[in-house]
């Protein structure tokens, strides 16, 4: 490691070396401004959430069957009696050994949100491209409940670009960048 | 390859995503919204967590956002991170590819 780039984890890093100290009253003051801006992000997102359910929306005209553990499935049978469903398109392709740990480490959030979003009429599920029998080993493996199915064989990752295909792939600069994709804006 | 809304010149095989769709009583089936990239950040709850300490998500240095993150049953004590190199899974792993 150079000292470079010691150095840049050190100042980037920790945001804790030679960190202000306070009186009580300093602090409290500091902290009240700080809750201003925080109130003032709070009604922004909500505004921000009001614009994304005002979206116009589109009907969808192709059908999809996924492969599940309760075999074949349409999409609007993955709805599961309800009319909100919210799918997390989880990177995992045919012939991968395991599925992708960042979006592993957001799946590791799902299950226990499940029984609550089921209470607010939404359905929540994960999809990939790998065939079933290869989701369902790295599944048993991390020991998630919640339902994954197949996409191997419709279209339904391509149309929503989380998969492409070897021409798509081609105008891209090679895979330096894989692992950016989930991460940057 | 079209991701996130825009050309991007990356090419991978697979990317991350959520999707939402609605169904009417009468079964037509909509898309109302798709996120991609860091729109999937309040996804992740632990980032939440993360950004009420001092150190943050500590990111940063690193050579990607998420390159300390291992599947919940990879993290030992002796794998450090490498903040200057992409995910590489620990020896132990079977894995061919991140």
């Amino acid at each position: 490691m150079t000292g470079e780039m010691l150095w840049l984890i050190l100042e980037t890093s920790t945001g804790i070396q030679d960190h202000k100290v306070v009186s009580q009253e300093e602090w409290i003051a500091a902290r009240k401004e700080l809750l201003g801006k925080e109130k003032q992000f709070t009604h922004e997102r909500d505004e921000l959430s009001r614009h994304r359910r005002e979206l116009p929306w589109v009907r969808l005209e192709k059908p999809y069957v996924f492969e599940g553990s309760d075999g074949k499935e349409t999409l609007a049978d993955l709805f599961d009696g309800r009319s909100q469903l919210i799918i997390y398109h989880f990177m995992f392709g045919p012939g991968w050994k395991e599925g992708c740990p960042s979006c592993s480490f957001l799946s590791d959030h799902i299950d226990d949100t499940l029984v609550h979003l089921a209470h607010r009429d939404v359905t929540l599920l994960v999809v990939s491209r790998a065939p079933l029998a290869q989701i369902e080993v790295f599944k048993k493996r991390m020991g998630w409940r919640f339902k994954w199915v197949s996409s191997n064989e419709n279209d339904f990752n391509y149309d929503y670009h989380v998969s492409f295909t070897k021409e798509e792939m081609a105008k891209g600069q090679g895979v330096l960048q894989l692992r950016n994709a989930g991460i940057r804006s | 390859m079209y991701y996130n809304y825009e050309m991007q010149e990356f090419g991978v095989e697979e990317a991350p995503g959520a999707s939402v769709f609605h169904k009417d009583a009468t079964g037509n089936i909509f898309h109302t919204y798709s996120s991609y990239a860091r729109g999937l950040d309040i996804l992740v709850g632990t980032y939440n967590y993360l950004d009420l300490v001092p150190k943050g998500r500590d990111e940063d240095a690193l050579a990607f956002t998420m390159s300390w993150v291992r599947h919940h049953d990879r993290y030992s004590d002796d794998d450090l991170v490498d903040p200057t190199r992409l995910y590489v899974a620990p020896k132990s792993s079977d894995a061919s590819r991140a």
